[in-house]
């Protein structure tokens, strides 16, 4: 079972995604609130895939994309980063830094859902 | 009305051609009348000198008749006369009459005295001079001896040469002729020198004495223009110009004509009684009129002095009135330079000389004085970074054969080291072989407009960002209600317990009443930006609000475990504001403390009587804020403190409204923050009028 590490300082949020991705997707599901707390996870239990929110206290997603690209270890793990934000051209930046792939809130389900199986498939 | 140059210079050409016309007009005018009365003036001279000379000779001629009449009338005279003539050796005798002739002589001018017999010998001489032979008189001699009447022997020239003229007397005996005196007067010793005299000083004037001989008139005295011509110069009686043909034709008066030397004259012709002479006073035309010639070249030149003193003059005039606009015209442009920022500039490349107009020197802060005008003193200016690309526009457009071109640098103004934008624009002129010899061009100092376009940009930046934010803090609620009221929708297949259903659509709910606050907040927001606040004002205790509100937050305080306190001064503290905006800014700064202070801290409000103003602080124990982050604490959307984890979110536009409802009231707001300490926000609004105590 695929393990999917949720990062968001958006506590509802986070556990409506984690009840979706357990209940309809079957995987098994990680959360952290904020960017230091998401990146202890990722370093400790070194998810098969991150949703990764951009705007968080302490760390941010695109600090956290960094530090991961960073390690060795958790270089290869696909991120597909979740913001509300709308500015295109720092998402495109993202995937240049390596994120697998972006999408923005509100989202549509199916679509996120696809670009997560997808995330998992290149990982394997 | 300004009257352009050309058309001064045509009003200047037509005054010069109307002031010569003028000029010629009087002239010809006045030389006309001069013409007239020199004329008039010469003729009354000419008639006076005519007429005095023949009444000298005249006169002359009457007392030598009259001297002859005396001597003839006079037996006495004539007694040893007689008596020598019967005896011729009677020396006594004739020593007694040579010294009787001595004395005619020497009394009444003669020349010589003859004493003739009835023959015609003479017999007996006084000459004064040299002697003289009788030739010519002989017939008048004889007449005098025959008609026993005295004869006058008209001037005449003998062999020798000799001029003279005689009264012949005859020596009456018993009224018969026992011979004559012939009392010969010689014209030099009177005769002569009255005709030649002329009463005034002339370079031409002179009298004629003529008299008719045939067919020819003869000159008979010497003339001033001619030597050698006494009894020699005739000419025809016919001759029509000649004044003295003229008078011998019976012409007098004052006539125009030509004389002997074909000059033309004015002459005047007057007959001398009892003679055949005619006295012809005459001068020169060129004389009696050379006065008009001056007057008319001083007129004239009086006249084209005065032309060119008033050409003269309105052309200092015109250069001075030039100069005076050029200055004007200068001034006026470095004025309108200065106005505008913008300097004008010319490089002279054959000699390397830069000229700069005054702006320039502004725009670059130096002074004429310390600048050394040339290409490479211009290019120390410019600011360092922007050196290259300056010299190249310059020598790559001369050597690309560019005719102009344009660019914008920086400059480092010396004299306060500020560095100003500024476009140059250049243009290069050319000799005839296509080579640049100028440069010239003009700088515009672009600063301001440098600054307000990055100020623009900014506030567009500015904007996008607050876009963006806002976009994101809508987005972030729509996306928790829609994934809830999603997860309720998909789980209605049973997928979704009951209780799972509820608190996803509470989720929602919450949500829902957040996005409600972010869009108040927003609106407030703009309102307060837009100025379109209305403040409600009334007096206001601020005491009693603070502790209404203290005690509204109590229980949220106590629930956190947290102790919220409240310090209020001795006497009431009246504001004059809107109280539910007072009461906005309160809880906005109670809630953010209450937020971020942990479980047992501690949340102090205290009010302050100042100086004009009432000071209120909310002061807590919280996590702080740090020293970077504080400058923006009061900026749209800044949300450092934001909370990790579960717990309220904030929308990042209180502290941003607070500040604007502050200062709304014409109050300020500031913080200070530890972040091992906690954060004091304080603001002051200016006092009131009391009213009452609100209880």
């Amino acid at each position: 079972m695929a393990r999917i590490l949720i990062i968001d300082d958006e506590t509802e949020f986070v556990e409506m995604l984690a009840f979706r991705l357990a209940k309809f997707g079957g995987y098994e599901v990680l959360t952290a609130f904020d960017g230091e707390e998401g990146w202890k996870a990722i370093e400790g239990k070194l998810p098969d895939l991150v949703v990764l929110d951009l705007w968080m206290p302490k760390l941010n997603g695109q600090e956290v994309l960094k530090k991961m690209k960073g390690e060795e270890k958790t270089r290869a793990i696909p991120v597909i980063v979740l913001s509300a934000s709308t500015t295109k051209a720092t998402l495109e930046k993202l995937k240049e830094e390596g994120a697998f792939d972006y999408i923005i809130k509100p989202f549509n389900p199916p679509e996120l859902m696809e670009k997560i199986k997808k995330g998992l498939e290149k990982n394997v | 009305m300004v009257q352009s140059l050309p058309g001064r210079y045509g009003l200047l050409f037509a005054l010069i051609i109307f002031s010569i016309i003028v000029v010629s007009l009087v002239g010809i005018v006045y030389f006309n009348f001069q013409h007239d009365q020199l004329r008039s003036l010469a003729k009354n001279d000419l008639t006076a000198v005519a007429d005095l000379k023949v009444g000298q000779i005249e006169n002359w001629l009457k007392e030598r008749r009259g001297n002859a009449s005396l001597i003839y009338r006079n037996p006495a005279y004539f007694r040893p006369l007689l008596l020598w003539l019967g005896n011729r050796r009677d020396a006594g005798l004739k020593k007694e009459i040579r010294d009787w002739m001595a004395s005619l002589c020497d009394s009444y001018g003669y020349s010589g005295i003859f004493l003739v017999d009835r023959k015609g010998d003479s017999l007996l001489s006084y000459l004064k001079k040299t002697e003289e032979s009788l030739s010519h008189e002989k017939e008048k001699i004889a007449k005098a001896l025959e008609t026993g009447k005295i004869v006058f022997n008209d001037l005449h020239r003998d062999e020798l040469g000799k001029i003279g003229l005689e009264f012949i007397v005859p020596i009456l005996d018993n009224n018969s002729a026992a011979g004559v005196l012939v009392m010969r007067l010689d014209p030099e010793q009177f005769l002569y020198p009255l005709i030649q005299t002329w009463p005034f000083p002339s370079r031409s004037a002179e009298t004629l004495l003529v008299r008719r001989e045939g067919d020819e008139v003869v000159f008979i005295n010497e003339l001033r223009h001619q030597k050698d011509t006494l009894f020699k110069l005739r000419f025809p009686v016919s001759e029509k110009a000649l004044p003295a043909a003229m008078a011998v034709r019976g012409i007098s008066g004052v006539i125009e004509g030509k004389d002997y030397r074909g000059t033309d004259v004015l002459a005047a012709i007057r007959p001398v009684p009892g003679t055949d002479w005619f006295i012809v006073s005459k001068i020169d035309l060129a004389e009696v009129f050379q006065p008009t010639l001056w007057i008319g070249l001083r007129a004239f030149g009086t006249g084209i002095l005065l032309i060119i003193l008033a050409g003269s003059w309105f052309l200092y005039y015109e250069a001075r009135r030039s100069q005076e606009a050029l200055r004007e015209g200068l001034t006026k442009l470095n004025k309108a330079e200065e106005l505008a920022h913008l300097g004008t500039w010319e490089l002279d490349l054959a000699d390397n000389k830069l000229t700069w107009s005054d702006e320039v020197y502004r725009i670059f802060g130096l002074k004429p004085q310390e600048f050394k005008a040339t290409y490479s003193a211009f290019l120390e200016a410019v600011h360092p970074d922007d050196r290259q690309i300056v010299d190249d526009a310059y020598l790559g457009s001369i050597r690309e054969g560019k005719d102009c071109y344009e660019i914008e640098h920086r400059v480092v103004k010396k004299s306060s080291g500020k560095v100003l934008y500024v476009r140059e624009k250049c243009e290069h002129l050319r000799d005839r072989q296509g080579k640049v010899t100028r440069s010239v061009g003009m700088v515009l100092d672009i600063t301001d407009a440098k600054w307000a376009e990055q100020g623009l940009r900014e506030i567009d930046r500015l904007k996008s960002d607050f876009i963006a934010t806002a976009s994101h803090e809508l987005r972030t609620p729509l996306s928790i209600i829609k994934e809830g009221v999603g997860l309720v929708r998909e789980g209605l297949d049973g997928r979704v317990t009951k209780d799972e259903q509820a608190r996803f659509l509470d989720n929602a709910l919450k949500n829902i009443d957040r996005l409600n606050g972010i869009v108040d907040s927003l609106l407030d927001i703009s309102k307060i930006e837009s100025g379109k606040v209305e403040l409600n004002k009334t007096p206001l205790d601020l005491c009693v609000s603070v502790h209404k509100l203290v005690e509204d937050f109590s229980l949220k305080a106590k629930e956190k475990d947290l102790s919220l306190t409240f310090k209020c001064p001795e006497n009431p503290l009246y504001i004059n504001a809107d109280k539910s905006k007072v009461d906005e800014i309160l809880t906005n700064l109670i809630s953010n403390s209450i937020k971020f202070t942990k479980p047992g801290g501690r949340i102090s409000l205290t009010l302050k009587d100042r100086p004009g103003l009432a000071e209120v602080s909310v002061e807590d124990t919280g996590i702080g804020i740090t020293a970077e982050n504080l400058p923006k604490l009061f900026s749209k959307f800044e949300q450092f403190g934001r909370v990790a984890g579960p717990g309220p979110k904030g929308t990042g536009l209180g502290l941003a409204i607070v500040k604007g409802l502050v200062e709304l009231h014409g109050g300020k707001i500031w913080a200070e923050s530890d972040t091992q300490k906690g954060s004091t926000f304080t603001f002051t609004l200016p006092k009131g009028e009391s009213r009452h105590r609100e209880g």
